[in-house]
């Protein structure tokens, strides 16, 4: 097989209406078996796909990543966890896919896919 | 100073593990330590677990040292050495890097000879289908390490004795140790990772 695919993006999110942590991490869980499941082989990665979320305040953020589809590996940091039930407007995405198998315009398309969910 | 390298392939579980011996090392064996991490791509991701760590991290991005940016890797290990000089450094490798050749590469052009040891994690819930598609990598990567450390052991199901198996083909008598994704590393195994006599 030929070398691996990267592909890195900053996105800053905004949201219309102020969602909960906890509702921002499900879609973020959502987005990421949405990447993982377009870019798998037999059910899982060949590579890796991560995402880091940040929040306008230091040390405020979640780290997401999935290498097979049936678990999607979620570190939140402390200040994440403590403010967890409490609102926020919008978020930095950095998502770094490094993957076998797919093309750059591929991996664009579908990581381009599954931020609509937001 | 001591150098251990970190290597396995993408998503093997590197940086956590990392973060168990980092913590071992300032806070059992109250020693200092140092980082380098080589993160591929533009938009670093892994750096950000290190912070409120209280380890000291020094990013590679723009490649991987084991074949584009490998002469910033020395200059780093040589600048890390002059100024911090911690007892132990680690290297977190990228997950396409080939441990033994970076371990070469630091023999060659590191002045200072400092002992260094190679570790290399595999996942063992991938293995099968990492080795079906990617074998020249996935063995070159296992290749040449001092100490294997099977990881995620509870997610490999009945497979893992045909994977220590294959694992043991291709290393010969390296120490293998295993280790599970969703429990702490036993001490016996952060152990053997400083062992470097």
């Amino acid at each position: 097989m030929s070398d691996a695919t990267v592909f890195s993006r900053s996105q800053q999110l905004v949201f219309e209406m102020p969602v909960t942590r906890i509702d921002a991490e499900n879609l973020l869980q959502k987005m990421l078996y949405a990447i993982g499941e377009q870019l798998s082989y037999n059910k899982i990665i060949l590579g890796h796909i991560k995402v880091l979320a940040r929040v306008s305040t230091e040390d405020d953020y979640l780290f997401l990543s999935i290498t097979r589809l049936d678990c999607v590996d979620v570190k939140p940091s402390p200040n994440w966890l403590r403010a967890s039930t409490s609102t926020i407007n919008g978020m930095e995405l950095d998502i770094n896919v490094l993957v076998f198998g797919y093309s750059l315009s591929t991996v664009e398309k579908v990581v381009n896919a599954a931020l609509r969910l937001f | 100073m001591r150098i251990l390298l970190f290597g396995g392939f993408l998503g093997s579980g590197k940086t956590s593990t990392i973060l168990q011996v980092a913590k071992q090392i300032t806070e059992t064996r109250k020693e200092t330590v140092a980082l380098i991490e080589n993160e591929i791509g533009e938009a670093g991701v892994d750096d950000q677990l290190f912070a409120g760590s209280g380890i000291e991290v020094r990013p590679l991005f723009g490649g991987c040292v084991c074949c584009q940016i490998s002469s910033d890797l020395v200059t780093a290990v040589t600048e890390i050495r002059s100024t911090i000089n911690p007892d132990w450094l680690i290297v977190e490798m990228t997950g396409l890097a080939v441990p033994g050749n970076v371990a070469r590469f630091i023999r060659q052009y590191d002045a200072s000879r400092s002992k260094l040891r190679t570790i290399t994690i595999v996942d063992a819930g991938r293995w099968v289908e990492l080795k079906e598609v990617l074998e020249p990598l996935i063995i070159s990567q296992v290749k040449e390490s001092d100490l294997v450390i099977v990881n995620k052991t509870d997610l490999a199901g009945s497979d893992i004795c045909d994977i220590i198996k294959d694992v043991r083909a291709i290393v010969g008598q390296v120490p293998i140790l295993t280790a599970s994704a969703t429990k702490p590393f036993p001490l016996a195994l952060l152990e053997e990772v400083f062992n470097l006599e």
